[in-house]
């Protein structure tokens, strides 16, 4: 089955536990425009990245002696889910040939339930509590994103809270009081401030600077901890 | 004395040495040289040699400076001559290393110099039998040299002598042991030196000073600062031996050298550093530090895998830290079981902004691939680094580590080019019928090329003889007692004098020819219709061929963990390693392959015309062992991969790689310290000790700048706010300078190298 990228490199414990052979695969169904891989959101089908689920894991395999302290394969994107069943294929074959999967995901798939048997960590990224705001600022619903996250309750589940100041820093309670609902005993949350890293990748880049002020930032911080929700940083 | 002022004292000599715009001592040298050449004329030449260098040493002028807590230096044995740190200096005018009296070409008129000395000076050099046989060498391959389809040269300097039983038994009684009475007469020459400068300090009132030089070298030392007195002395000394420009004598284990002096009298890691620093400033000479490539080595393990690191190891990087001079380079060893102490230290120098780095070896790895060579294991830790990054037997190997250079990439434009050069369409080479049918050429481009560097490396192993054939009229009878070479001179050009010898053989252009085969395969593969054009894209400079340039670009290239790449990589090093070790030396050793290539890939890529790999004709070849900057951007666990396909047992002359490196990718970690563990987690131990990758020899040696090109070029526009006081320090090959004292084009090699893209993690 073919499967389309457009990156992939190696990081260590910023997408998943240890050394990490990270794929971006190519196609986004949000318009996020802030986004800091603008090259990965169209969908179109370019044949120089296209590239056999098999060959991808026997990369992969060809790649072990990288994959120290824990590490393996993260799908990323663009949005990994975007290619459904690519992703589920390369997950089942990669767990197959005993290498520790991750994706990180926005968790907008409503199959991606289907997935988490065959991912050994599981990433979303939480972009805003408001449905309404969610749908202006990335173009989709967060209905699904909340549901996905509901159904990995009691398992692994890494969250990231996209903070955009001026767009969602002044909802910390909203965020928590979601959050305090839920069984997060196997989640971890992470804060990932507003940057600008894509910039230089758009024609034009059309979003006003969000950064987020360190007090609030600290806020989010002291409010997790609070919680009981256990903050980490990749 | 405080600790603090004791390195007061070290700060002000470096400033005081940096001030010195005149390096007028080897010009001085070569005069009394010329002068006993007559008035030993009845002697044998080693013998004739060792008077000579006691005539130095009572002659030479000799000062000590009142900030000086020991007497000595290498000045007068360096001219202002290192290319790479003359900003005058451009790629395009680049003529060698060889050319014995181009030293001449470095001293002005002035200090009771006068030009028709000069010239005088060097017209008697000329008309030596030395220079004449090496003129006679160059005659021969003036064809092949011009363009350097390969080099060669005589190899002065680039070693490491083993002074540790002078230090321990002294001078005097290290003679009597000696039979040979040459090398009891030059060793004269340091008492000789000792005793001067003991009166000067006298005069002085340097009482403590004048009653250490009293007793070293002449006696055995019993404290650190006997030892390092002794130390600065006996290397006066040799560096005097072969003035001028002895670049690369190397210190080698320096900790395991003083260790037990500064154990003898239980003296602090503080005060150890503190006396560490006169050392360091000892081996920078003049305004631009020009004594190069001098290189001490802490840390390592011994025959049972135990930890060497000790006191002095740490003493001396604190001193080194605290100094950060241009010179001497610092390397250090590691392997499985180095303390995250060494590490957590060294975490300050690769993350403070224009702070040394020092260069990295991996002791298991390079066990085997010494024991693979023949070298004894009670040996094996003694191996060090002499000048970048060749790994020689402290005081027994005199290796010749420089003495030829061949350059692949050259060798596949000649190949191609049917023996025309791209460059000046000069005939360099006998036609190979290239232009014939060009496809079937190209077919067989593998067979052609490798016909071709068996060819060459012939011809250069045969010039390169032909340098130490010459250099053997010049006798070094002190050196030689360093290098346990008792009987005979070590440069005995019939006869081996050291335990081990061998001659090294510097390889350029691995990727760029192993992109070029894949990029011809794919041609052929693809677009067997444009082979045809290959020939003459390459000839117009991939002008009018854009399109063919963007497809050979587009071919799989090393570093990227791409099978195809990889392999062509590995295969190439391979057959090229073999060929250069079947060559026989002058004693009928082998030669060492080494991949490294300091700054000449910009040199020699400046004569190499466009590759099949789609890059441009005179522009810098890939560097050691490393993709071609820009080829790779996959991160840097990709490339660390691409790079477990070399033979590293086959590299026994050594290599050259380097990785730049964003800082960013260690901001989580707070410490110098928790960042050096990071660095030895992330970036040290998946390359050394990998335990995948444990079936094969693992890469030996790294170096890294860790930085960016804002950062740098930030610091060019703006130095007196980021480097205040002047020195900002980078690595460069195997050696690390004054960023800013670098020629330009250097500076901006450092910038494009960084490749960030190649090393993201």
């Amino acid at each position: 089955m073919q499967i389309y990228t457009f990156q992939q490199g190696f990081n260590y414990s910023q997408d998943g536990p240890g050394n990490r052979l990270v794929l971006h695969l190519q196609g986004c169904n949000m318009r996020c425009p802030w986004c800091s891989n603008p090259e990965g959101i169209s969908v179109g089908a370019d044949a120089k990245s296209a590239r056999e689920t098999r060959e991808l894991t026997e990369h992969a395999l060809r790649c072990k002696p990288m994959f120290f302290d824990g590490g393996g394969v993260t799908l990323t994107g663009g949005e990994p889910t975007v290619q459904f069943d690519a992703v589920a294929h390369l997950l089942r074959e990669l767990q197959a040939a005993g290498i520790h999967t991750c994706i990180e995901t926005n968790g907008t798939h409503p199959k991606l339930p289907e997935l988490y048997p065959h991912v050994d960590h599981l990433i979303i990224d939480f972009k805003h509590p408001h449905d309404d705001a969610h749908k202006r600022l990335t173009g989709q619903s967060n209905a699904q994103v909340k549901a996905n996250i509901e159904a990995a309750q009691g398992r692994q589940l890494h969250v990231r809270f996209i903070l955009l100041h001026g767009h969602n820093t002044h909802l910390l309670d909203d965020y928590i009081g979601y959050f305090t609902q839920l069984d997060t005993s196997q989640m971890t949350f992470e804060l990932l401030p507003y940057h600008e890293l894509g910039r230089g990748k758009w024609d034009k880049y059309a979003f006003e600077p969000a950064f987020v002020p360190d007090d609030t930032l600290q806020a989010f911080k002291q409010a997790l901890k609070h919680a009981n929700l256990k903050e980490i940083t990749t | 004395m405080t600790n603090e002022h004791i390195t007061q004292m070290a700060n002000d000599l470096f400033h005081e040495e940096r001030a010195r715009t005149r390096l007028d001592g080897w010009f001085f040298i070569k005069q009394l040289q010329r002068r006993c050449h007559e008035e030993f004329a009845h002697l044998p030449p080693q013998q004739r040699a060792a008077e000579t260098l006691k005539v130095v040493a009572r002659e030479l002028p000799l000062s000590i400076s009142k900030n000086a807590m020991f007497a000595g230096t290498q000045r007068d044995a360096f001219a202002r001559s290192y290319a790479l740190i003359n900003p005058a200096f451009e790629v395009e005018s680049f003529a060698g290393y060889c050319d014995p009296t181009a030293v001449f070409g470095d001293i002005t008129p002035g200090e009771g110099i006068t030009q028709e000395e000069i010239d005088d000076a060097r017209r008697y050099e000329k008309q030596g039998a030395y220079a004449k046989a090496l003129g006679e060498v160059y005659a021969d391959v003036e064809n092949l040299t011009g363009e350097v389809v390969f080099f060669v040269e005589q190899v002065t300097g680039h070693l490491i002598p083993d002074f540790r039983p002078m230090l321990e038994h002294g001078v005097v009684a290290f003679a009597e042991k000696v039979q040979n009475p040459a090398l009891k007469a030059a060793l004269e020459a340091a008492t000789i030196l000792a005793g001067r400068y003991a009166e000067i300090a006298r005069k002085q009132g340097q009482g403590k000073l004048a009653q250490v030089l009293e007793r070293v070298p002449r006696h055995g030392a019993r404290t650190l600062r006997e030892a390092l007195q002794s130390y600065m002395l006996l290397w006066q000394v040799m560096c005097l031996e072969q003035a001028p420009n002895p670049f690369a004598f190397s210190v080698g284990n320096a900790d395991r050298i003083f260790e037990p002096y500064r154990a003898a009298e239980n003296l602090d890691r503080e005060s150890a550093a503190a006396l560490f620093k006169h050392l360091l400033v000892f081996y920078n000479v003049g305004d631009r530090s020009w004594a190069i490539s001098q290189n001490l080595i802490i840390g390592g393990k011994d025959i049972d895998g135990s930890d060497l690191t000790n006191t002095a190891s740490f003493a001396l990087l604190d001193a080194y830290y605290d100094m950060n001079l241009p010179q001497p380079i610092l390397s250090v060893k590691l392997h499985q079981n180095t303390p995250d102490e060494l590490y957590q230290s060294l975490g300050r120098f690769f993350f403070t902004p224009g702070v040394l780095t020092p260069s990295l070896f991996n002791d298991d790895a390079m066990f085997q691939v010494l024991a693979r060579a023949g070298v004894e294991e009670a040996d094996l830790p003694d191996y060090s680094i002499a000048g970048c990054q060749e790994p020689l037997i402290m005081g027994r190997d005199n290796a010749n580590t420089t003495n030829s250079w061949l350059n692949l990439a050259k060798i596949l434009e000649l190949c191609l080019n049917n023996g025309k050069s791209l460059i000046t369409s000069k005939q360099i080479a006998e036609p190979v019928g290239a232009d014939a049918n060009p496809p079937e050429a190209l077919s067989n481009i593998r067979k052609t090329f490798y016909a071709a560097v068996e060819k060459y490396a012939a011809i250069m192993a045969n010039a390169a003889n032909g340098c130490s054939r010459a250099l053997s009229q010049l006798p070094v009878p002190f050196l030689s007692a360093a290098m346990h070479c008792d009987e005979i001179d070590m440069r005995d050009p019939n006869k081996q004098g050291t335990k081990y010898n061998g001659s090294g053989c510097l390889i350029h252009g691995l990727a760029v020819v192993a992109d070029s085969f894949v990029a011809i395969d794919q041609l052929l593969a693809e677009r067997p219709e444009d082979a045809d054009k290959l020939i003459t894209a390459l000839q117009n400079d991939f002008t009018g061929y854009e399109d063919l340039q963007t497809f050979l670009l587009a071919a799989p290239k090393f570093g990227n963990h791409i099978e195809i790449a990889d392999k062509e990589a590995a295969d190439v090093a391979s057959r090229v390693a073999d060929i250069v070790a079947a060559q026989k030396n002058y004693l009928g050793n082998a030669f060492r392959p080494d991949f490294s290539t300091p700054s000449t890939h910009l040199l020699y890529g400046y004569w190499v015309g466009a590759t099949p790999d789609g890059r441009k004709a005179r522009t810098q070849l890939n560097y050691g062992t490393d993709p071609l900057h820009g080829d790779a951007n996959q991160g840097m666990g990709l490339r660390t991969l691409s790079s477990f396909t070399l033979p590293y047992e086959k590299l026994t002359g050594g290599y050259a790689s380097h990785y730049g490196i964003d800082p960013k990718y260690f901001a989580d970690a707070k410490t110098h310290e928790d960042k050096g563990l990071a660095f030895a987690k992330r970036v040290v131990a998946p390359l050394f000790f990998n335990e995948a990758n444990a079936e094969k020899v693992s890469p030996f040696y790294l170096y890294v700048n860790v930085t960016t090109p804002e950062t740098l070029r930030k610091v060019l526009a703006n130095p007196k706010k980021y480097a205040p006081s002047g020195v900002y320090v980078m690595r460069i090959h195997g050696t690390f300078v004054n960023f800013l004292d670098l020629s330009p084009a250097i500076q901006q090699d450092i910038i494009a190298r960084l490749d960030l893209e190649s090393t993201r993690l």
